[in-house]
């Protein structure tokens, strides 16, 4: 059985810096799986470059046995890929309701009503992060949901919050390809993760075993 | 001082050269027009290029220097050459005006304002007969330059030695400025004005500074195109010497020293070169440009920097630069100051209807490290805004230093001692690391404006000091092997690295850091703590938002909890985070499910 999401020695330079040194990953159907390294390590180039948003170097990816490498960034979207990027990135001057909107064009009126009311359900008191995520997942059901930091600047108590949405949208049949710095709880919320280190994949396994692997402890959970 | 007189020598020598191997008057007039617009498009790039305000009216500037010299020369009888240089005031002047009008305005209002400028002058012009003539043209004659003949100069040679001369002087003045703190403050401004504001960069005044001088620039190339024109019309105030120093900048490179002289030139240069084409010859140029601007993002000299063998020179002179680097400085050990830093004095901030932060008190004693924490949306950004003076306090009193901070500007607060990093990653993306530490470091015994255009011996042994303790402050964080990536390029966690880095450099007594360790992971958090922790021994007081309680735990003496804008609860941080109130607010019960289903 193939993958869902194939990832054959993808590779993403920027100039003469190499961020990504032919690194394979594979998501599977109805699966979270973690992405966890160092800053700089080479995870944001990765999903970026699996988006098409960074130009690709070398390797090849496969979305439900179809070849992507080549598509456009809107392409990859349709072929159901999404992606909720790092940082606080929301448009700071537009109403909650109007970002909601952006992760959703082009589907008609009351589809998009809905759509926000099961969001608004979801995140109750929607801020910064939580509506980025909204956002993205708003835009129809992609396949896999690729998450950037989700957790960066939130409390406590919402990245509790973000786990239990990570775990619900894996239910409702979507994978979860996720990069994250609180190693903690992305290894908490996967099934499966992988260690990039210096753009190249050193380690992976499932997320359980990850958490007790004395190195990965001592690296990235700090224990 | 020594590189100013060897670079002005060489400078003086090459205006010489030209008018020495040209004898033909109509090339001779071409490279002087060529020269007077570089002088003109220079200009126009001190506030395009290095501001970033974009100037629809220029020629306001132009006309107003021609026009002052003009009449000086031909209603008071003055000696033109004696004249030209006093051109440079009244654009310093009008400038100063137009900035300190437009200081706030930003963007599109201040190009309007620019336009509106120019058209005023044309009407003054127009309508002034007595003085200008008005539209059928002041006539002034200009004598050869004195001591041109000595040399066997004819007047046109004389004139194109004396531009050439003019623009070689305008060149270094600039090219220091732009190496100076006074030119790395407009970087600031142009790149991240909030940022710029919080390391101790008075924006408002610096913006005057830089207009004034574009001004003053313009001006003096209006006084020296008079030879060329010989008669002044109010033409020179229109929107053709206006275009062609936005056009001129974009053309030659933006971003780059000599592009937009480049530019300037080949507006005289090319048109010239066209005329076999006839009345088509303005036809091409546009089209020319369009092509420039549509394949050469980066100008002409954009483009040239990316050649291969002009690019591996630049290098070699940046491994140059960078190897004579001074040995980063350590911060020194300092005894801390007085006995409460800060003093938060019933503080309420409400925005509208919203009640950001209600009636909050806390002092925070000198050497001690304070944690603020709090869910999403509790106020503690809004509160730690108003300790750095970038938002007032609706109610309450803030002392800082012993002194209330109401009404001080950013920047004065920071100079007092309390500097702020960002949430949001606030950085000069398109700069390197190093540029960004060379901004940051402006408080660090500023040398002056003067000292920076002349780059006085007193100058450059500052600017190394300065040096010194910047790469002392990114030693600090860890980033010393990026210096010389572009900071935009860096990964987020090191991004907010470079933001503390930059704090620190701003030499504060108290900093004030927003969630420093975002896009940490716990490895990296523990190092950060350690660094900071580290800071106290420096004299240095700190208050940290952040999320990342493990790391906060480990090294915070006290801890202020927010929530809904108001304090509820204050103290050691075993103790705090044991409250009932605080772990329903912030920590969240333990793990609940949620029953409902959604469709995503």
């Amino acid at each position: 059985m193939t993958a869902l999401l194939q990832v054959e020695s993808l590779s993403v330079r920027y100039g003469p810096t190499r961020a990504l040194q032919a690194a394979s990953i594979e998501v599977g159907q109805r699966e979270v799986v973690a992405l966890v390294g160092a800053n700089g390590a080479g995870k944001s180039s990765m999903l970026n470059a699996l988006l098409g948003l960074v130009p690709q170097a070398g390797g090849s990816v496969l979305l439900a046995g179809r070849r992507i490498e080549g598509l456009s960034t809107r392409d990859r979207i349709a072929a159901g890929l999404a992606l909720s990027p790092e940082g606080r990135r929301v448009f700071p001057d537009l109403s909650v309701e109007d970002n909601l909107d952006l992760g959703d064009l082009g589907r008609d009126l009351a589809a998009r009503r809905e759509q926000r009311e099961s969001v608004y359900r979801w995140f109750p008191r929607l801020l910064e992060r939580r509506g980025q995520l909204a956002g993205t997942m708003s835009g129809g059901r992609p396949r896999v949901l690729m998450l950037d930091e989700p957790t960066l600047g939130l409390a406590p108590v919402i990245v509790r919050e973000i786990a239990n949405f990570i775990r619900h949208v894996r239910s409702a049949g979507v994978s979860v390809l996720i990069a994250e710095q609180n190693a903690e709880m992305a290894l908490g919320a996967a099934d499966r993760a992988y260690v990039l280190q210096n753009g190249e994949v050193v380690m992976s396994g499932g997320a359980r075993e990850m958490a007790a692997h004395p190195d990965v402890r001592a690296a990235y959970l700090g224990l | 001082m020594k590189t100013l007189v060897r670079d002005l020598a060489i400078g003086l020598a090459l205006a010489a050269l030209l008018p020495s191997v040209l004898s033909s008057s109509y090339l001779l007039d071409v490279a002087a027009y060529a020269a007077v617009l570089a002088i003109f498009v220079l200009a126009v790039s001190v506030t395009f290029g290095q501001l970033g305000y974009v100037s629809f009216g220029h020629a306001a500037f132009l006309g107003l220097g021609a026009y002052t010299v003009g009449v000086l020369v031909a209603q008071a009888g003055w000696n033109y050459w004696a004249t030209v240089p006093l051109a440079l005031l009244p654009g310093l002047v009008l400038g100063a005006l137009l900035g300190a009008v437009s200081a706030r305005l930003s963007g599109a209002y201040f190009a309007i304002a620019t336009l509106v400028v120019a058209e005023i002058l044309v009407l003054v012009v127009v309508n002034w007969v007595d003085l200008t003539r008005g539209p059928m043209g002041l006539m002034v004659t200009t004598p050869p330059l004195p001591g041109a003949n000595a040399v066997g100069w004819n007047a046109q040679q004389g004139y194109l030695f004396a531009v050439g001369a003019a623009l070689a002087l305008m060149l270094v003045l600039l090219r220091n400025l732009r190496a100076s703190s006074t030119g790395r403050g407009w970087t600031a401004i142009r790149e991240a004005p909030a940022l710029a504001e919080s390391l101790g960069i008075a924006t408002a005044r610096s913006r005057v500074l830089n207009i004034a001088i574009s001004g003053a620039v313009a001006s003096l190339a209006g006084a020296l195109l008079i030879p060329k024109v010989m008669v002044l019309s109010p033409s020179l105030l229109g929107v053709t010497y206006s275009a062609t120093g936005i056009l001129g900048v974009i053309l030659g490179g933006k971003a780059t020293l000599l592009g937009p002289v480049l530019g300037g030139a080949l507006f005289a240069v090319i048109p010239e070169g066209l005329r076999f084409l006839g009345d088509l010859n303005f036809a091409a140029f546009a089209l020319m440009l369009l092509v420039v601007v549509r394949v050469l993002p980066g100008g002409l000299v954009g483009w040239l920097a990316t050649r291969p063998p002009v690019a591996r020179w630049v290098a070699s002179r940046e491994q140059r630069g960078a190897d004579s680097l001074p040995e980063p400085a350590r911060i020194a050990a300092r005894p801390h100051a007085g006995a409460t830093l800060l003093d938060v004095s019933h503080v309420s901030r409400h925005f509208k209807g919203l009640k950001a932060v209600q009636d909050v008190s806390f002092s925070v004693r000198a050497g001690e490290i304070v944690g603020l924490i709090g869910p999403n949306g509790a106020g503690k950004t809004t509160l730690l805004s108003m300790l750095s003076g970038f938002l007032p306090v609706s109610t309450g009193s803030i002392r800082a230093l012993g002194q209330d901070i109401a009404g001080l500007p950013a920047h004065r607060v920071a100079r007092l001692g309390v500097v702020r990093s960002f949430q949001q990653t606030a950085l000069c993306a398109g700069q390197s690391v190093a540029t960004n530490m060379a901004i940051a470091s402006h408080l660090h015994r500023p040398p002056g404006f003067f000292g920076g255009l002349l780059r006085t011996r007193t100058w450059r042994a500052r600017e190394r000091e300065r040096q010194a303790h910047a790469l002392g402050c990114l030693d600090e964080v860890g980033l010393l092997p990026r210096q010389g990536d572009l900071a935009g390029s860096l990964p987020y966690g090191e991004q907010k690295l470079l933001g503390v880095a930059m704090a620190l450099a701003a030499q504060p007594q108290v900093l004030l850091l927003d969630e420093p360790a975002a896009g940490l992971n716990q490895v990296e958090a523990a190092r950060l703590a350690q660094v900071l922790s580290g800071l106290r021994d420096k004299g240095m007081t700190l208050v940290v938002v952040d999320h990342n309680l493990k790391m906060l735990m480990s090294f915070v003496d006290r801890v202020v909890v927010l929530h809904h804008g108001v304090k509820i609860a204050d103290g050691a941080p075993q103790e705090v985070t044991r409250r009932p109130e605080v772990v329903e607010a912030y920590l969240g019960r333990a793990q609940q499910d949620r029953p409902e289903e959604v469709t995503p």
